[in-house]
């Protein structure tokens, strides 16, 4: 490994830095005017980075890496709704029928419109148009809140009803099963409370690359954050699209609610 | 005849590294409080962890010297029977969240890894940052509750004692596990995108030391079970807060489910702590023999072999919780297959030191230290993996002599002596050499004489997790105090000469070893972009002067006569003519 010593090109073809075919200054050394640290934030590629090319493959990865993460995560609490509706189908059938179908379907139908609007956005971005970017994220983020307005309406009419096993629980409708109805509700509000925490995140990150899009901070060969973000939004929407048929369409073509089979 | 040059190409010296004056390097180019704290330096961030995994080793310690003075007399005397639970919880809870599983991974895979690999940093440094404050934040929740009344449970938080029965403070435990566990999460993932993306030019997967290949296995790990027990130990949490039943039987709920979900990601979380551990044994192991490692590619694929089964083998802890007898046949297979690829890399470190020209410096002392704990606590392992003997053998001393022979003879000598290896590179100080041995020796005297008791202690039938015991078990608990206290000077020793040898240990040189690897071609300490100008990489990993060359000859065959083994063939046909 004595080629340590040679000297290595620093930059590959592409990288903004090429033009100079000087090595990139380190610590403390003055460049262009101002004191260039190491991990100076303004810097694209970051300073660690060969080039621009390494640096979206590295945060791709580890987005999808992230993903990975969050699919385990979800995969517990499914694992959990598998094995407790194997053993207490009754009460699970009828607590799918307790939930709100329509609001669900139209819930499914907003988070779907929200992510046709957040790949609208890259569109943009792809295009340079920032104003464009910042129209679709806002799309997005009034689709999110119209997500939570309904569900919120959903969560309040359960409460009415007593079906939460926390507050006032009034579900006893199986006679000595009745805690397989209040086991479906938990499991219900831990699913998609999870969801929503995760909604909320997302929310967070849209208004955050939104403000980078209004700053003009994204060119065409630019766009990472927003890409990454549009990732984390799609992942939310099909945990949705798989939380749907678990909760509410268990038991569709029964003929009598709760003991069709 | 033609004469061969007996000095090989690889022998040709190295051209010295000329140093600009006044270079700067990670430590001194600013020594604020804010730049510390605020630093995104990958090696900086290891030093803030090794900091912070330390004070946790100490905590953990103190819990476990309390426990072991309880134990020196059959009554208890010093702590009843309530306190003695929240001792051993506090003591596994401390020990394997706080020190075990970032011990080698955050501090010297922080430092190294990216080094090793010829990359200025890791892939997100602000990510890793943020890594260390979840840690920090996690670790002051569960303090917290350690501090306001202890919790009870044991490291394991079985259902439904903590979710419903327990008056301790379980909630606040678990969330500071929860949040320590995304740290986990986010070093991990740090880990796999900068293998995959960060590495010099000519740094293929197989030059890769095998450090990297062993700590990437475990971030495999950290990413895809760590989600596992974090959302467990968040329905226990709600389960405890809202009073809603979800593993609480009263309810309908399924406690060994809690069972199946937390050994999901706690069996794997073994192999978390123990393969960064085998990667430190690798380096050690080539770098004190003067050799490559034996069958690298082998050593290499048996990491993530263990990393793959170690999601398969969960069930072994159950065998007494009632799960069917052809889940736990299942189990008892898939936990003997894990002892493959882990007694491959046992072998292969034996052959390793086979005819190399071993060492006994300090690290290398810890390394054989740990191949013989190692081995012995992964025999015992597989006494545990079979059903019939685990009936026996289950919740009993045998169980805590096993883990602590995998856990502190593994990854705790595994971890020192990494420390001791790369102190010189992380600091610039050489420590003392002498204190070091006797440090070694210490710990792994002290460390046999606390826990092989322990072995005859549960095969006799002594439980876990008690606070008095019947008397004629006096004899091997006092020798297992006894033990113990000559362990505590052991761990003792390196805090005091190591931290000493920041401020008056000389200075140690780039490469004191004279190790092959990256890490030991810049200097020592590396600059914050921890290469002048990134290498290009053109050999194996493991490249030493005594390494088979290429064109076919044997190391010691270079020491006969250099015109008779030229020309084999001549020598043949003289031999041939010899007989005739």
């Amino acid at each position: 490994m004595s080629e340590i010593h040679a000297t290595a090109p620093l930059t590959h073809p592409g990288s903004p830095v090429l033009d100079s075919q000087e090595p990139r200054q380190f610590t403390g050394k003055e460049t262009d005017g101002h004191v260039h640290t190491f991990f100076d934030q303004d810097q694209y590629p970051a300073m660690h980075f060969e080039d621009a090319g390494q640096q979206k493959l590295a945060a791709a990865l580890g987005m999808w890496a992230f993903l990975a993460t969050e699919v385990l995560l979800f995969a517990g609490l499914f694992l959990v709704y598998t094995i407790y509706r194997n053993l207490n189908h009754e009460g699970f059938f009828l607590g799918s029928h307790m939930l709100d179908i329509p609001k669900g379907t139209a819930n499914t139908m907003v988070l779907l419109l929200s992510s046709v609007c957040v790949v609208l956005a890259v569109n943009q971005a792809q295009k340079g148009n920032s104003r464009g970017i910042v129209r679709n994220l806002i799309f997005t983020m009034i689709l999110g809140l119209v997500f939570f307005v309904i569900k919120g309406f959903e969560w309040h009419h359960d409460y009415e009803e007593g079906l939460v096993p926390w507050m006032q629980w009034d579900g006893d409708r199986l006679g000595d099963k009745n805690f397989q109805l209040r086991l479906f509700m938990v499991l219900y509000f831990v699913m998609t409370g999870t969801h929503a925490a995760h909604m909320i995140v997302g929310m967070v990150l849209l208004g955050v690359v939104a403000y980078k899009a209004h700053q003009n901070r994204f060119r065409p060969d630019y766009y990472t954050p927003l890409e990454m973000v549009g990732l984390y939004w799609h992942f939310v929407d099909i945990v949705w699209v798989f939380l749907i048929p678990t909760l509410y369409l268990i038991d569709l073509y029964a003929k009598t609610p709760g003991g069709g089979h | 005849m033609t004469t061969v040059p007996i000095t090989p190409d690889y022998a040709e010296p190295l051209p010295p590294i000329v140093r600009p004056a006044g270079e700067t390097n990670y430590l001194n180019i600013s020594y604020t409080l804010k730049s510390w704290l605020l630093t995104l330096d990958h090696k900086r961030i290891g030093m803030l962890y090794l900091m912070s995994v330390t004070f946790f080793f100490l905590i953990g310690g103190i819990f476990a010297t309390l426990m072991r003075l309880e134990l020196a007399t059959p009554q208890g005397d010093l702590v009843g029977p309530d306190t003695y639970n929240k001792l051993f919880t506090a003591h596994g809870v401390t020990m394997i969240f706080f020190f075990l599983i970032p011990s080698i991974p955050a501090t010297i895979g922080n430092f190294m890894l990216p080094i090793m690999i010829g990359a200025r940093d890791l892939a997100f440094p602000r990510i890793n940052l943020f890594s260390w404050y979840l840690y920090l934040i996690g670790a002051a929740f569960t303090m917290a509750a350690m501090i306001s009344g202890g919790v009870d449970t044991g490291w394991t938080f079985y259902t439904p004692y903590s979710s419903v029965y327990s008056n301790s403070q379980v909630a606040l435990a678990v969330v500071g596990i929860f949040v320590t566990g995304f740290s986990s999460i986010l070093t991990g993932l740090n880990f796999v995108v900068t293998v995959h993306k960060m590495r010099a030019p000519g740094m293929t997967f197989f030059r890769m030391p095998l450090f990297v290949w062993s700590n990437y296995a475990t971030s495999l790990i950290m990413v895809l079970g760590t989600p596992v027990i974090s959302i467990t130990l968040a329905l226990v949490a709600v389960e405890r807060l809202f009073g809603v039943g979800i593993f609480d039987p009263s309810n309908g709920g399924d406690p060994v489910l809690f069972q199946h979900m937390f050994w999901f990601y706690s069996h794997p979380a073994v192999y978390i702590m123990v393969l960064p551990g085998f990667g430190v044994i690798s380096e050690l192991m080539a770098a004190f023999s003067r050799k490559p490692v034996f069958g690298y590619k082998v050593v290499a694929f048996a990491s993530l072999a263990i990393a793959l089964l170690s999601f398969f083998v969960w069930g072994h802890h159950m065998f007494t919780t009632g799960q069917s007898i052809y889940g736990g046949l299942v189990f008892s297979v898939l936990s003997f297959l894990v002892g493959i690829p882990t007694a491959v890399k046992v072998f292969n470190w034996t052959f390793t030191m086979y005819k190399g020209s071993v060492s006994l410096e300090t690290p290398m002392l810890f390394a054989l230290g740990f191949l013989g704990l190692f081995t012995l606590g992964g025999l015992t392992g597989l006494f545990l993996a079979a059903v019939g003997l685990d009936v026996h053998m289950h919740d009993t001393y045998f169980v805590v002599a096993h883990f602590h022979y995998v856990m502190v003879g593994g990854t705790v000598l595994a971890f020192l002596g990494g420390l001791h290896y790369w102190w010189p590179k992380m600091t610039g100080k050489m420590y003392a050499e002498g204190w070091g041995k006797v440090s070694a020796v210490l710990v792994f005297a002290g460390f046999n004489l606390t826990f092989f008791p322990q072995f005859i202690l549960g095969y006799l039938g002594m439980p876990r997790r008690y606070y008095a015991y019947a008397s004629e078990f006096q004899v091997l608990h006092v020798l297992s105090s006894a033990g113990a206290s000559v362990l505590a000077l052991g761990f003792a020793l390196p805090a005091i000469y190591l931290t000493y040898s920041l401020f008056r240990g000389t200075p140690a040189g780039d490469n004191p070893w004279g190790a092959k690897g990256l890490e030991w071609e810049t200097t020592s300490p590396p600059p914050t972009e921890n290469f002048r100008r990134i290498p290009i990489v053109t050999e194996d990993a493991y490249n030493y002067p005594l390494a088979e060359p290429k064109h076919g000859l044997y190391p010691e065959d270079r020491l006969i006569d250099n015109q008779s083994k030229t020309d084999r063939g001549d020598l043949q046909a003289l031999k041939a003519g010899d007989r005739h």
